[in-house]
């Protein structure tokens, strides 16, 4: 009876505490030069037949310095096939979203080692590439998500043709198509 | 003269350490919001909308109830919100390792390199639940 009385008198006040605290960190982060919107905003990418929300983490004034470019086309899951035929005729640059130890264990030949943690929106990414560039991110399979957060990354900041490969390394080994080890070429 | 309760020291110990545990813990993710929400949504636990909102309270709670701890006031309130956030980390904790996740835990420094989910981290979370809920029972039973 006592125990119970207590813990209602304890959430009695941490209620209000939580709430307190709670508007103090909203005000907080409207002033704070790395402030997030309240909700977050999200693409909507397609992964085979869903429609899967992929988060934007941006800071306020990052959007506002790429919110003229949400209109851009946003990226797109690309087959193993159509990802080889772009391969094979020069006509996209394949990212490796991997860390770079799995990427010098094997990558796409010619493919870039951009782990996804390094994609630091503070600097300008990929500062020699256009904007129109074809992109193809690709991590390890369809196990993990890094290659589809980098092309709606890639999409935020400008980059407006990006596909994501789903099936990623997994897929194109086992496809037995061309494949380096160790470092950048 | 004054008789000092056995857990006197013990508990002033385990205020001071866990009240600065959790205000540092609370700093990386107070200044750098963004980081600690892309940190909370590769648990894939919380609906995407509410990553940010989370990211901003959450390191705030943590660093309320540091500094309450810290300077010896709230004690139980503090006590009862820490125990309640462990047990809410612990739980996030072991869902990633079942389910194979092999994240950044976020759980003291939003650091590329900083720890990832283990059961280490689960250890250490049931070490620091103990030490709320000691405070708890210790505060509660003075005020009884």
């Amino acid at each position: 009876m006592d125990l119970s009385r207590r813990t209602i008198s304890i959430l009695k006040q941490s209620v209000p505490a939580v709430f307190v605290v709670s508007i103090f960190a909203v005000i907080f982060n409207g002033l704070s030069p790395n402030s997030v919107p309240l909700i977050t905003p999200y693409r909507i990418v397609t992964i085979g037949d869903n429609l899967t929300k992929i988060p934007v983490f941006q800071t306020r004034d990052q959007m506002h310095t790429y919110e003229l470019k949400n209109n851009l086309h946003p990226p797109e899951e690309i087959d193993l096939e159509t990802a080889y035929k772009h391969f094979r005729n020069y006509t996209a640059i394949f990212i490796d979203t991997r860390s770079v130890e799995d990427y010098r264990s094997g990558h796409i030949s010619r493919a870039v080692s951009i782990p996804l943690e390094a994609l630091d929106f503070s600097r300008e990414v990929l500062p020699e590439l256009s904007r129109n560039e074809r992109i193809i991110a690709y991590c390890d399979g369809e196990d993990c998500t890094q290659s589809i957060d980098l092309a709606v990354r890639l999409s935020e900041i400008g980059f407006n043709d990006v596909y994501f490969f789903f099936g990623g390394w997994t897929e194109w080994q086992n496809a037995g198509y061309p494949a380096s080890i160790g470092d950048i070429p | 003269m004054k008789r000092v309760d056995a857990h006197f020291y013990l508990r002033i110990v385990v205020r001071l350490v866990l009240g600065f545990l959790f205000l540092y813990a609370s700093l990386d993710k107070i200044i750098y919001p963004g980081k600690f929400a892309e940190v909370i949504y590769n648990y894939r636990i919380l609906p995407v909308e509410l990553l940010n909102i989370c990211a901003i309270v959450v390191p705030w709670i943590e660093a309320f109830i540091g500094v309450s701890l810290l300077l010896g006031i709230w004690i139980e309130t503090s006590a009862f919100m820490l125990s309640g956030i462990t047990v809410f980390f612990i739980v996030m904790i072991i869902s990633a390792i079942a389910r194979g996740l092999d994240i950044e835990c976020g759980c003291f420094s939003l650091d590329a390199e900083g720890s990832l989910v283990s059961w280490k981290r689960v250890i250490e979370d049931v070490f620091i639940l103990a030490g709320g809920v000691y405070l708890l029972i210790c505060h509660s039973s003075e005020k009884r």
